[in-house]
């Protein structure tokens, strides 16, 4: 009776590890896709307004969800109250704390913290190039994240459920 | 009321002018960063630079000076990180923040097709500190207005001597009416001087019946307040050019009063200056009043009438 209650708890807990990664590697499209579209919230932004960054990234934080809504509201956060420091030092700071909660990989953070380095410190037009390039390279990651979503989603899953299967098999 | 302007400044340099002794903290009129060169300040009657302690000293060495990331600093301070917003202000080569205070950015100009398009790296900062003197004006009303009537008038001085203070005042008393009925003001605002508009909203008081036009082209400014807001009294700062004249001649013929300002140390000058001359022949001003330093900002040397006569200077006491 033991044996079987163990063999159950191997097989669920290899599977949910598997799940896990899976989700993984579904999430992670979908937040560099809502990134984007952040991104295009920005662009408006400063296009056709023209508020200070601070209040646009608080404006961002209450429309979107997480991540998305943790990274604007700290980088809001920072513009105010770290005394002059430079915009890129509170957007790096900000992304660098919002990474660990979020499935994004490194490619998409570098794409972040570099186009941070430009971010308000520059006239319309050249924030906009900016932008635009920021935008174009995210797209790239996100349809790259999306082919190893659908090479890897399924196969983890499956994995996880045969490996526990086999460890089971082999100590019962 | 130095809080705006502490608000702007970068910590290191915020500490300095914090050690300022009281005294000069309240006459403050400008404060000058220039990176790599000792940090100045001005005062009414002398300048001087500031140790790190707080110190007015007359020695470079002995100022703090300074840096790239200093200046830096103030910038993304200026601009809340936001730089874009700020194209029209960098043309023109200030900012104008909370509380009418005024900041002048020195820096490499960024030219496009012959015109100045923005200022990139930053590296001269001049915080001029807007205060306004209630009842600035108030001793120069009897000569402005009389018997039921108001007067044109043309204000003359050299930069620094509370023209505009006069003026903004002047605009605040007419548009309350203290001393005479009240009127309807219209003050178009070019380089936000007067009412020191932060988004549209004038930083100082200037009266109930104010109304601004903050940013504006004056000649054109002045034709859409007597098109849209039938003011019965326009101020304008600082005319000069031949358009501003031209549009002076519309607003005098379409009944309306008009106080405003021009640069020059005396009145022969203006009288040369190709842009009042007619001005000037025509009588279109029937008084002008002379500023000078001389016993402090806002010293009235001479009061004229329409013919360029005389007339006696009420007693005159300084703004500052």
């Amino acid at each position: 009776m033991i044996k079987l209650l163990g063999a159950c708890f191997i097989l669920l807990s290899t599977s949910a590890i598997g799940f896990r990664i899976a989700r993984a590697y579904a999430d992670r499209p979908r937040q560099i896709r809502r990134m984007r579209g952040a991104l295009s919230l920005l662009q408006t932004e400063i296009t056709y307004g023209s508020r200070r960054l601070d209040r646009i990234c608080e404006q961002i934080a209450k429309r979107e969800k997480d991540p998305v809504r943790s990274l604007y509201t700290r980088t809001a956060h920072y513009l105010k109250t770290l005394d002059g420091v430079s915009t890129f030092e509170c957007w790096k700071r900000a992304v660098e704390e919002t990474w660990p909660s979020t499935a994004l990989k490194n490619p998409e953070k570098e794409v972040l913290i570099d186009f941070g380095k430009t971010l308000g410190i520059s006239d319309r037009e050249d924030q906009l190039s900016h932008l635009v390039r920021a935008r174009t390279n995210l797209e790239v990651e996100e349809s790259q994240a999306r082919e190893e979503q659908m090479r890897y989603e399924k196969m983890c899953k499956s994995l996880g459920v045969l490996a526990g299967a086999l460890i089971v098999i082999l100590i019962y | 009321m130095l809080s705006p302007i502490l608000d702007v400044l970068p910590l290191s340099i915020r500490g300095v002018v914090e050690f300022l002794p009281k005294r000069e903290k309240k006459q403050l009129e400008e404060i000058r960063i220039r990176q790599g060169r000792p940090l100045e300040v001005v005062l009414p009657f002398r300048s001087g630079f500031v140790t790190p302690e707080g110190r007015l000293a007359v020695r470079e060495e002995e100022a703090y000076h300074p840096d790239s990331e200093d200046c830096e600093k103030m910038l993304n301070l200026i601009s809340n990180h936001s730089l874009y917003a700020l194209e029209e202000e960098l043309r023109r080569g200030y900012v104008t923040i909370e509380g009418g205070h005024r900041i002048g950015l020195t820096g490499r100009v960024v030219v496009e097709s012959g015109k100045v398009k923005h200022i990139r790296e930053v590296t001269g900062f001049n915080v001029r500190i807007a205060r306004q003197v209630k009842g600035a004006a108030r001793h120069l009303l009897p000569r402005i207005f009389q018997r039921g009537t108001l007067f044109n008038l043309l204000i003359v001085s050299p930069p620094q001597c509370g023209k505009t203070t006069l003026l903004r005042d002047l605009a605040r008393i007419v548009s309350s009416g203290e001393g005479m009925p009240a009127r309807k003001v219209g003050v178009v605002d070019e380089r936000s001087e007067i009412a020191g508009c932060v988004d549209g909203v004038p930083q100082h008081e200037m009266g109930p019946r104010t109304d601004v036009l903050d940013g504006c082209p004056k000649a054109e400014g002045m034709m859409m307040m007597i098109r849209s807001m039938s003011p019965d009294l326009l101020v304008v700062d600082e005319i000069g050019r031949k358009e501003d004249s031209e549009a002076v001649f519309e607003a005098v013929h379409a009944g309306v009063h008009l106080f405003t300002t021009a640069h020059g140390h005396s009145m022969e000058e203006i009288c040369r200056r190709p842009g009042f001359s007619g001005l000037i022949r025509e009588g279109v001003f029937s008084r002008y009043v002379l500023l000078s330093r001389r016993k402090g900002p806002g010293t009235i040397e001479a009061v004229y009438d329409r013919h360029l006569h005389p007339l006696p200077t009420p007693g005159a006491v300084g703004t500052g």
